[in-house]
């Protein structure tokens, strides 16, 4: 068992473990990436490769453990095995963040693997605050929320998300994940200033960005983490170290994951941001 | 409507594509650059996308062998007929044997049901916890002093009417593909760990069955008299190099 790597507060920046790039890492090369993310779905029940290479990294690597199917706006009842299975694996791994999404993933008899999106109106923020209490109480810590990217929102929304997020935070004690390239794809999509979005959030509870590439489809943006990061994405993280400047911040690749070196130019540039905004 | 009978509905609507779209276009809104419809049809195409590529990364073997219009095909029958029921993506196609029994390309390919099968054994004994053998001294050592031996845990045993093993490395050698290949022939295979790389070992039918003898604990002399008619004494010693060197015993 390796000792817990804590963020170096000289290097903020992560990118998320996909396995194109396991070979890569275990020859332990300079990196000039800080941290790593995992979906934590991909490594808490396998006992094969994944696994060793996970308690390998743990020990050079500090590890952010990030989930897709806690399913945390489901009226359903929460999948116990489930959750007892993920508490053991942050037991044994000892993330410094554990976070999922603000959304609802399928029912546990049709998971759809998709983050759909819940009306932002009381009657669900009185469910998710019950459904987070209680994850929480389950888990034996505090979780990170990521806002969503949706493709559609409700007629049923009473406040916007950013209302929603802001007063969930506050009345839960849970954190936020928050993903700069979903704030940008919404805001284009449904037609909102990101700015707004950004000036309602406390910066205090964000545990975490997230920052990726979006892709164009017809005439609306889609959150396929596919691309390098678009000026108006960064020009958002710029707001945000004017609000705060060391709050770890992920660069994530999921479609033709590129060689790790490509994940690497995009952390550079970050890195390049933060050291302007810190000086 | 309330969110919990919504979710229901939406689900449905996603997953089997029902008619009910229309009622759920109506609680959502319209934007400038995404109708309500085709703000559904972007989770439709999202899920069918998510489920099939989830299909392609167990079956790599499979999608070579059919192509990806009839790979895609297959995928698109499976995914509404089995739902996913795992947290992990990485689970689902656990019942694609099953339904190939069903399925028109299951008759038209009669391999395709044995290398499905191969490809979920395969998934399986990747995700499995490398059980690593004993070193060659001890087992002699445990062969001299006749303790019962076993084979580790991390290893299958596995029997098909096509030659499957041929088939599944097509994929990774296209250039064997443009010739016609003989595959209608038993094939008897063992598949196991080493340094967490899955591998495989193919086997005379008789050689197969004397491995299988020790699967249980069985003491060398033991094995001996029982394996005498399966495997000649040449046999039987390049067996014993071949789970040495790969520390396949225990003791």
């Amino acid at each position: 068992m390796s000792v817990k790597q804590l963020i170096n507060p000289a290097n903020i920046f992560g990118v998320g473990l996909r396995s194109p790039h396991y070979s890569y890492l275990e020859q332990s090369p300079k990196t000039e990436v800080g941290w790593l993310e995992i979906i934590s779905e991909n490594y808490f029940r396998t006992k094969g490769k994944p696994r060793l290479v996970l308690e390998n990294l743990r020990s050079q690597f500090p590890i952010s453990c990030h989930g897709v199917s806690l399913s945390i706006a489901s009226y359903e009842e929460f999948d116990l095995k489930y959750l007892h299975d993920l508490k053991m694996f942050y037991d044994e791994i000892d993330p410094f963040l554990i976070s999922d999404h603000l959304c609802f993933t399928g029912k546990k008899l049709n998971n759809l693997h998709n983050l759909l999106p819940f009306a932002y109106n009381h009657e669900n923020l009185h469910h998710l605050k019950n459904r987070i209490d209680q994850v929480q109480s389950i888990l034996g810590r505090q979780l990170a929320f990521e806002n969503l990217s949706a493709y559609f929102d409700y007629n049923s929304s009473s406040m916007t998300e950013w209302e929603f997020i802001s007063e969930l935070t506050k009345s839960t004690d849970c954190h936020l994940l928050l993903d700069l390239n979903n704030v940008f794809v919404n805001s284009h999509n449904h037609q909102f200033s990101p700015i707004d979005f950004l000036s309602m959030i406390d910066f205090n509870r964000v545990k975490e960005i997230h920052m990726a590439g979006y892709s164009i489809r017809e005439n609306f943006y889609f959150d396929s983490h596919s691309n390098p990061l678009y000026p108006e994405v960064i020009a958002l993280y710029e707001s945000v170290l004017s609000k705060k400047k060391n709050i770890p911040v992920l660069f994530e690749w999921d479609e033709n994951i590129p060689p790790f070196e490509v994940l690497e130019a995009q952390i550079i540039k970050l890195k390049t941001i933060w050291s302007k905004a810190i000086d | 409507m309330n969110q919990k009978d919504f979710n229901d509905i939406l689900i449905e609507v996603i997953s089997n594509r029902s008619a009910t779209m229309d009622l759920i276009a109506s609680y959502i809104k319209n934007s400038p650059h995404l109708t309500a419809l085709r703000a559904i049809e972007v989770y439709q195409e999202d899920y069918q996308a998510r489920l099939t590529e989830a299909l392609k990364n167990t079956y790599r073997a499979s999608y070579f062998l059919l192509g990806d219009r009839e790979f895609k095909h297959l995928a698109k029958d499976y995914i509404s007929s089995y739902p996913s029921q795992s947290s992990d993506l990485d689970d689902y196609g656990f019942d694609m044997e099953l339904f190939l029994k069903s399925h028109q390309l299951g008759k038209e390919y009669p391999f395709l049901s044995s290398m499905i099968h191969f490809e979920w054994t395969f998934r399986n004994i990747f995700h499995k916890k490398w059980d690593i053998g004993l070193a060659g001294s001890e087992i002699e050592k445990a062969i001299m002093d006749d303790k019962p031996i076993y084979l580790v845990n991390s290893l299958c045993f596995l029997q098909y009417d096509f030659l499957i093993s041929k088939l599944y490395f097509l994929k990774d050698n296209n250039s064997d593909y443009q010739n016609p290949i003989e595959y209608e022939n038993k094939e008897f295979i063992i598949m196991y760990k080493k340094n967490e790389i899955v591998l495989i070992k193919t086997f005379s039918q008789n050689q197969w069955q004397f491995l299988k003898i020790i699967t249980a604990p069985t003491s060398f002399s033991k094995l001996i008299q029982e394996g005498e008619t399966l495997v000649t004494k040449n046999e039987l010693q390049d067996i014993f190099h071949f789970l040495n060197i790969n520390s396949l015993l225990k003791y």
